[in-house]
């Protein structure tokens, strides 16, 4: 398991690319773990994004049983990004 | 108020994400105001015996909270292996849900915290309605009470 400092030092470099608004690194079950968001966004991002990750996992077995590794979802506003490994899910707003 | 509210918001919450097996809306004394489920007949259980105990949980939790002085209570997660149950405050009340094993735990939170604001306004209005008597039915009531005294003096 990554220590404290080192998810710390992942979420600023990826905090200091360009366009990124925030991220958020939750457990599958929606709980947040580290987050550069205040809490109520933080909250709500966690468990949506571990829904809708849910949900394709789900979608993606009753199709043909791949893995799902990485969603991207594109809005007016800008893109929100999804990637889970293991028990954990990372969620990027940019 | 409109009859059967409590139910309506419990149902809607039970069909807003899947896991959810049952919603129970207790006071602080563990009496069941409200409860709605998702499979009653296939999952018979004691509803109020269920609700008297999580209100019962969530009232030591929060006196315990008070005696470390770390503020309100706001939420109890007790996980088994089949199962989790979750409460969280409403205002007078506390709202109860029983879920699956393999639950978003952050989308639940989020929900409860929601249907709680909710529940907590109109559980308020609900308890502090007072029910006044007409004045004809009193004047009957003490009449018959009166009646009853008369019979009981002459024995």
């Amino acid at each position: 398991m990554l220590s404290e400092d080192v998810i710390k030092s992942i979420l600023e470099n990826l905090g200091k690319m360009e366009g990124v608004k925030g991220v958020v690194i939750t457990t599958t079950e929606g709980i947040p773990v580290h987050s550069t968001f205040p809490p109520d966004v933080t909250e709500k991002i966690s468990a949506f994004a571990a829904s809708l990750l849910g949900k394709a996992k789900e979608m993606i077995k009753e199709v043909g049983g791949a893995k799902v590794t990485f969603i991207t979802l594109d809005t007016s506003e800008g893109e929100l990004l999804i990637s889970s490994e293991q028990e954990y899910v990372i969620a990027i707003l940019r | 108020m409109e009859p059967n509210v409590f139910e309506k918001i419990l149902t809607r919450l039970i069909k807003s994400e899947s896991g959810i097996r049952r919603a129970i809306l207790v006071d602080r004394t563990g009496l069941t105001i409200a409860h709605a489920s998702k499979f009653s007949s296939y999952y018979p259980i004691d509803v109020e015996g269920i609700g008297a105990i999580a209100s019962a949980i969530f009232v030591g939790s929060e006196e315990q909270g008070k005696n470390l002085d770390i503020g309100d209570l706001q939420m109890v997660i007790s996980e088994f292996e089949n199962g989790k149950i979750f409460a969280i405050s409403c205002g007078q009340g506390v709202l109860c849900l029983i879920t699956d094993p393999d639950v978003n735990i952050g989308m639940i939170r989020l929900l409860m915290k929601r249907t709680a604001a909710e529940l907590g306004k109109l559980l308020d209005e609900f308890l502090s309605a007072t029910v006044s008597i007409p004045v004809e039915e009193k004047k009957e009531e003490e009449e018959e009470l009166k009646a009853a005294l008369d019979a009981l003096e002459q024995l």
